[in-house]
């Protein structure tokens, strides 16, 4: 049936395109709030953010600016991939402590 | 390794599915008027309510209404089942009824923003109250965010099982476009077409979320309006949905 060979050919082309050595950068949650704050990246190339959550409670770690939503439980890690960004400063925020979880990409 | 396990796994059940779905023996239901993302936010729960109804100046598709309440909750990163409660339908110059239940699965296969588009694929087996055909529908989904930008691309076939079904397939694809002015604010644009029913439909669409404050808990809304691009169309399908995300 071609359209499940569409559907194949999409998702072998979708593993083909496969992202290469993606920068790396850090960020940790702690007392509901982002260290650091304020993260540099580079800008127009693919990052990937590892996000620690360092408190006894979930977080959401979420951007509006860059589109991405993603909960980190207590005491774990997730990887976010961002980008590739233009130069400028992009806001994220955690959901669910919006009062003090709050930081910024600084793309340059 | 992570990833692999992950997308095996998730390959592997929506395989299955795959196979189900077109080895066996279809006209498609109710119309669905939504543009499902591959993202699965592990850990998250759902509950929501979507529906349409639809204003036409000819009486065949005037007053058509449907409604959908569901229960999701993703188990892992990779797969959400929902649960379709109560489907509610209303055909033209009809009365309304409860037509059966819904069981769909979305399934991540790869991490948003890892690769130029972000893949998924929805799976799902809709059984009709008092008998007749099962629904079965498969399909791709595809979304690619930039910057404030999102789209979303899905791609759906459809067959009826069971007995009484017919052997045909029927496919459907739609489109959302939406730009995110804020958390709350997403306007944008969705498409729809059925080719089986020579249908083509498209209109503004606005959608957004708020935190509950003190609560790990969102409410997210989507209502819109789609125009019929042809004459087989329906004139306005105004479609709007409800929910509550929270873990
Ligand atoms: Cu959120």
């Amino acid at each position: 049936m071609n359209r499940l060979a569409l559907a194949a050919v999409l998702l072998l082309w979708s593993f083909a395109a496969r992202a290469t050595d993606v920068p790396e950068f850090h960020l940790a949650i702690q007392d509901h709030a982002y260290q650091p704050a304020e993260l540099k990246v580079p800008a127009g190339t693919k990052v990937k953010l590892v996000i620690e959550n360092r408190d006894a409670s979930p977080e959401e770690f979420e951007s509006t600016e860059f589109n991405r939503e993603k909960i980190v439980l207590p005491n774990s890690t997730i990887t976010v991939y961002v980008g590739p960004l233009k130069p400028g400063s992009y806001r994220f925020f955690g959901d669910f402590h919006q009062d003090t979880a709050q930081g910024r990409l600084i793309v340059e | 390794m992570r990833f692999i396990s992950r997308t095996t796994a998730a390959t592997t059940v929506a395989t299955l599915f795959a196979v189900v779905a077109f080895g066996v023996a279809g006209r498609a239901h109710a119309d669905d008027f939504i543009v499902y993302s591959p993202h699965v936010i592990a850990g998250q729960s759902e509950i929501e309510l979507r529906g349409y109804g639809i204003t036409d100046g000819r009486s065949e598709y005037d007053g058509e209404r449907a409604a959908e309440l569901s229960v999701a909750h993703a188990f892992t990163g990779w797969w959400k089942p929902e649960l379709y409660l109560a489907e509610y339908e209303k055909e033209p110059g009809a009365g309304g009824k409860l037509v059966g239940y819904e069981f769909e699965n979305t399934f991540q296969f790869t991490e948003p923003g890892e690769y130029w588009a972000d893949l998924g694929l929805l799976a799902s087996y809709g059984h009709p109250k008092g008998g007749g055909p099962g629904e079965l529908e498969v399909g791709p989904l595809i979304e690619k965010t930039v910057g404030r930008f999102d789209h979303r691309v899905n791609l759906i076939w459809e067959r009826h099982i069971g007995a009484g079904a017919e052997s045909k397939t029927e496919f459907r694809y739609s489109y959302a476009g939406t730009y995110a002015v804020s958390k709350a604010f997403r306007p944008g644009i969705e498409a729809y077409g059925r080719p089986d029913d020579h249908a083509y439909q498209a209109g503004p669409v606005v959608a957004g979320e708020w935190h509950v404050p003190h609560t790990m808990g969102n409410v997210e809304y989507r209502v819109g309006v789609l125009l019929g691009i042809n004459a087989a169309a329906p004139r306005h399908t105004w479609v709007a949905q409800l929910e509550y995300e929270f873990f």
